[in-house]
């Protein structure tokens, strides 16, 4: 069984990234092979030096580092990395693939399950 | 035949999804499929609430249409933590059948299941 979990959206706007990190855990707690892929601005939770300290919340990016440690594999998307104008010096010091997205429909059509985020 | 799960992460009369779930999972029921279980996470807490009261009397009620589901068997499960972070965190307000279970119910959900369909924002 190989699931993998799209995440999509920016950080702190809505609950997705929290919730999708929650329950991408939940998965790998259970040993299942679970793979996370940031795509479009999904990939702004891989920014370094977040503080959104000022508007209440924890920065996200300490969460995600906790998915290599479950086993959980991370993919970025270059090409949204590219289209937003973040080079790979602004990204948390953290284990990931960088894929294209020809490579992202390779990992999709490979896996049982995709939840999007 | 079939075994069906189903995932929703948005609350009542908001978007379509508590009315897709309702009406996918009764007419996969209706055509011989299993349906294994809904869970919900988020604001789908709120779908379970047995508080739920349409004000317009031809109104469907998504609460009573879910209860109905768990009469014919499929299991409803909610999350605990988001039910907390809602205020809603007591079993007392979930329709019958319905029950609050951490997130490896939707792992057990994916691991059992043939389709698993995702509803949300």
């Amino acid at each position: 069984m190989k699931v993998i979990f799209l995440f999509r959206k920016a950080p702190y706007g809505s609950v997705n990234d929290v919730e999708g990190f929650r329950l991408c855990t939940a998965f790998a707690a259970m040993e299942i092979d679970t793979n996370a892929i940031f795509i479009d601005d999904g990939v702004f939770v891989a920014l370094r030096g977040q503080d959104p300290k000022g508007i209440g919340l924890p920065p996200i990016d300490a969460a995600y580092k906790k998915l290599v440690s479950l086993n959980v594999k991370l993919y970025i998307l270059e090409e949204a990395l590219k289209e937003r104008g973040i080079s790979k010096e602004n990204l948390i010091d953290i284990e990931y693939k960088l894929i294209n997205r020809s490579e992202l429909a390779k990992l999709i059509s490979e896996s049982d399950f995709t939840l999007s985020f | 035949m079939g075994k069906l799960a189903i995932y929703i992460t948005s609350g009542p009369y908001s978007l379509q999804n508590s009315d897709t779930v309702y009406q996918l999972a009764k007419t996969a029921l209706d055509k011989g499929h299993e349906v294994i279980g809904i869970y919900e996470q988020v604001d789908g807490v709120y779908n379970f609430n047995k508080n739920i009261t349409p004000l317009a009397e031809e109104d469907r009620n998504i609460a009573k249409q879910l209860e109905e589901l768990a009469k014919l068997g499929v299991k409803l499960k909610a999350c605990p933590v988001c039910a907390s972070y809602r205020g809603v965190q007591s079993e007392d307000l979930l329709v019958e059948g319905a029950t609050y279970e951490g997130l490896g119910a939707v792992a057990d959900l994916v691991l059992e299941c043939d389709r698993f369909v995702s509803l949300g924002y």
